[in-house]
């Protein structure tokens, strides 16, 4: 009845009051909190036939990599257009650059393969069938010089020659996997999603070694390690973050980082390009990027939360180039349409 | 088996399990038992401040089995009726609680220094009874109390832990707060800062033993390091560091936090119900053992001659085998015996550091041996000395001590407060035991001259000693056992029987 009253003009300008409630809805998922060191840079729509479920950076930080379905993107950090790109059999489900930044490795489902590229043309050099298996993740270890593929859902992480590429050893854990972590010493570090504690193995034997307790802490799947290989931070799904110090096996500090519990994490020391923060933590959870700042090596603090557009699938950061790449998709289902990377730019040492 | 076989087998059974009751110390819950224990978690406002730790406490000892009831720092004391156990934050205002808890016949285990004089824990006076050391006030300070040391191998905290006369870590590495307390001679100090046990991190207080305020404690009593925000701080270890044994020796705060608790709501030492009668009888039982006993005594000597006498008289007349021997024979004419019995007539001079080192259990009637028993520290007159001796003693002729541990077996069952020692005035000899030893009398007028104490085995003592079997101080000159009064004749059994290993319970 009181709508039948309202005037035509007063339909209109209601309607133009709508849509520009609408568009700052887009934006809000965009706008940083004040405390957040970096700001939205652009949105680049990926070339590939799924999300972005791989994101890595050569060591300079002035290129990214992006796996997308089967194919496997290069962006130079400034150009929201691919360099190169390469199609592959089976879907990229991680990523990874040697050390040095001479390759970059990827392993793939269906088929199950480990691959070793070159990561100016992003040709394959070697591939290796990893017979069987839904391998989820791979990095190389600088302390043993050997790659480590970790397939969550088989609880499983396989030690690979990195010439050869033939897996020399294998580790079966209990439970199903999360993020896996390597120290640059000789061990890694694994969480199981919905289990407390950390597992620890040695990346030379391939044996475990005792578990780190994680008090008050049940891992939601996101893990990271300083870049010293001492402090790891364990993302919880009461939506903390339990930072332990793997030196003394003792959780010594709990952050609260948002309500959601968080996916994958990284860590970087001065992340905003040396200025600003001593280090960062930063962890997608769901539609978030979150950190945890650290403001000396037993000191840390809330470092902020900024909205994604998006379910988060990856991340990966360059301190060198002050960059922070999330791959994003629709929703949390396997093909959740076209494959998006938000690239966050750092805000320039303004903490 | 014939029926008279297994009555004495029981009987076998039994006496060992009663020798190995005499040894260890009074006995502490297993986990498995604290379940359904009420625990009354007294706290302030601030602990519902940001950075409060109580309810991280709470849930911790709900973890450990028990029921936790939060009551705030303003409720009556009758909130802790039925309670089994109150524990005191340091969030709770010492202004609000005054001392209504410090009566309360129920284990108190509190980290609120501010309440540790009110409590009877301490002396009144900061920074000398008392001190709180935060990163404000005391930056370097701050860092130093990140390390305790481990003072007292013998308690039942101790052994539970497997506390080591070495540095651990109290809280996590950055600058942190803690509190400390001088405990009055009753109470026992089980880890302390510096190496001082006047800056006690943990200590205790058995029920009967007497508080600083110098009244009997009405039951068990904790005082603990922490603050208001750092109970997640106190340090353990898991992972692969929890395999070396370094860093589980050092990681111990944890530990040392569900000890201290599991103590103070463990049985009390037994009421002793010790009569001279009982004490009488446990000493003919070890006789009946066939102990001998060794008396070391200066032969022949002069003043004590006739008090040396009637103390070997006594012994003998207990049934004991007691062989006499003269201060200058070597060390080796101990081997094997019961006990050794130093008697004051022996010069120390001359006595030549023996007996310190040997596994038989000690019992020195003489306090200026302190130092070369490892009993005290080596400073004369002030790590050990004498009251009444002529020339050699700013203080009187002395026939009183002060019971400060009337729940030991030590005490023979005399309630805490002053007791008669001698008929007359004499000199009595005193020294300042390590936190490892029990003290059961100090002179009157000075805490911390103790008259009577015993280092249990494997006692920390001084200079890093480790007491290799039991020892012992009793506080006589050359002619004070004659001048003993029934009481003084007690403690003398009483010592004599608790350092041979029996028990008049």
């Amino acid at each position: 009845m009181m709508l039948a009253k309202l005037a035509p003009g007063c339909w209109r300008r209601m309607s133009r009051v709508l849509v520009v409630l609408a568009g700052l809805m887009l934006v809000a998922p965009v706008m940083a909190d004040p405390s957040f060191p970096f700001h939205m840079l652009r949105t680049l729509t990926v070339p590939g036939n799924g999300p972005a479920q791989a994101v890595a950076f050569l060591p300079g930080g002035n290129v990214a990599f992006v796996a997308a379905g089967h194919e496997v993107s290069a962006y130079a950090s400034d150009n929201p257009s691919p360099e190169a790109s390469q199609v592959v059999a089976g879907t990229v489900t991680g990523l990874a650059v040697a050390p040095g930044g001479r390759f970059l490795y990827a392993v793939t489902r269906a088929p199950a393969k480990v691959l070793v590229m070159d990561p100016s043309t992003l040709k394959v050099i070697h591939r290796r069938a990893l017979h069987g298996g839904s391998p989820d993740a791979v990095f190389e270890d600088a302390a043993t010089h050997a790659l480590y593929v970790v397939d969550g859902a088989a609880r499983e992480i396989m030690r690979i020659s990195p010439s050869t590429l033939e897996i020399e050893s294998r580790v079966r854990l209990p439970r199903t996997l999360g993020q896996v972590v390597p120290n640059a010493r000789g061990r890694l570090y694994a969480v199981a999603p919905g289990h407390g504690g950390v597992y620890a193995i040695d990346a030379r034997t391939m044996r475990r070694l005792p578990s780190y307790a994680t008090p008050h802490c049940t891992p939601s799947g996101a893990l990271a390690l300083d870049t010293v290989g001492r402090r790891l931070f364990v993302g919880c799904r009461s939506g903390t973050v339990a930072i332990l110090d793997t030196d003394m096996g003792f959780v010594f500090r709990r952050i609260q980082a948002g309500s959601a519990p968080g996916t994958r994490a990284v860590f970087a020391f001065h992340p905003a390009s040396g200025s600003g923060w001593k280090g960062g933590m930063f962890m997608v959870a769901a539609r978030h990027l979150q950190a945890v700042r650290m403001n000396a090596f037993v000191r840390y603090a809330y470092g902020g939360m900024m909205a994604l557009p998006g379910v988060a699938r990856s991340i990966a950061l360059s301190p060198a180039d002050g960059q922070i790449w999330v791959g994003v998709a629709a929703s949390a289902a396997p093909d959740a349409g076209p494959a998006r990377v938000v690239v966050f730019g750092s805000n320039g040492g303004r903490p | 088996m014939k029926r008279s076989g297994l009555w004495v087998l029981i009987l076998g059974l039994a006496g060992v399990w009663t020798c190995a009751a005499a040894h260890a110390p009074a006995r502490m819950l297993p986990r498995s038992a604290l379940h359904g224990m009420k625990v009354t978690l007294v706290e302030g406002s601030a602990a519902r401040e940001k950075g409060s730790d109580d309810a991280l406490v709470a849930r911790h000892l709900e973890s450990m089995g028990f029921r936790v009831k939060q009551v705030p720092d303003t409720a009556p004391v009758s909130v802790a009726a039925g309670s089994n156990l109150v524990v005191i934050s340091s969030t709770a205002d010492v202004s609000v609680l005054g001392d209504k808890y410090s009566h309360l016949g129920v284990p108190v285990f509190t980290w609120n220094t501010w309440d540790y004089p009110h409590l009877g824990l301490t002396g009144p006076v900061l920074h000398n009874d008392f001190e709180i050391i935060d990163p404000v006030q005391h930056y370097a300070q701050s860092f130093a109390i990140l390390y305790a040391y481990g003072a007292n191998l013998t308690s039942s905290i101790s052994r539970a832990v497997g506390l080591k006369p070495q540095l651990f870590g109290t809280l996590y590495l950055e600058p942190g707060s803690a509190g400390w307390g001088r405990p009055g001679p009753g109470g026992t100090v089980i880890a302390d800062y510096d190496g001082t046990p006047h800056k006690a991190a943990i200590f205790t207080y058995e029920r009967d033993s007497t508080l600083a305020n110098g009244k009997p404690a009405p039951a068990r009593r904790v005082a603990f390091y922490l603050r208001s925000d750092n109970f997640h701080l106190l340090t353990s270890t898991s992972g692969p560091p929890s395999h070396d044994t370094h860093m589980r020796q050092w990681a111990i705060g944890l530990k040392l936090f569900d000890a201290s608790i599991r103590w103070a709501v463990s049985p009390p030492a037994r009421p002793t119900g010790v009569t001279p009668g009982s004490i009488e009888a446990a000493l003919r039982r070890q006789a009946a053992a066939h102990k001998t006993i060794v008396f070391v005594e200066r032969v022949h000597g002069g003043e004590g001659r006739p008090s040396d006498e009637h103390m070997v008289a006594h012994l003998r007349s207990l049934g004991f085998n007691v062989r006499v021997t003269d201060q200058t024979e070597p060390q080796s004419v101990a081997h094997g015996a019961g006990l050794v019995m130093i008697s004051s007539t022996c010069s120390k001079y001359k006595l030549a550091n023996k007996y310190a080192n040997i596994d038989v259990p000690v019992l020195s009637l003489e306090g200026l041996l302190s130092d070369a028993l490892h009993f005290s520290g080596r400073n004369r007159y002030i790590d050990y000395g004498e009251h009444g001796e002529e020339k050699e003693s700013d203080d009187p002729p002395e026939s009183w001590l002060n019971i400060v541990g009337a729940w030991s077996p030590m005490a023979a069952g005399l309630a805490d407060g002053p007791v008669r020692f001698t008929r007359h005035s004499g000199v009595l000899k005193w020294a300042t035991p390590f936190p490892d030893a029990q003290v059961i009398a100090t002179m009157t007028g000075e805490p911390w001259e103790a008259a009577i104490f015993g280092y249990p085995k494997g006692s920390l003592m001084a200079d890093g000693f480790i007491a290799p079997a039991r020892r012992a101080l009793l506080p006589m000159d050359n002619p004070t056992y004659n001048d003993l009064t029934p009481q003084g004749k007690a403690l003398f059994d009483a010592v004599v029987l608790w350092t041979l290993g029996g028990s008049a319970r």
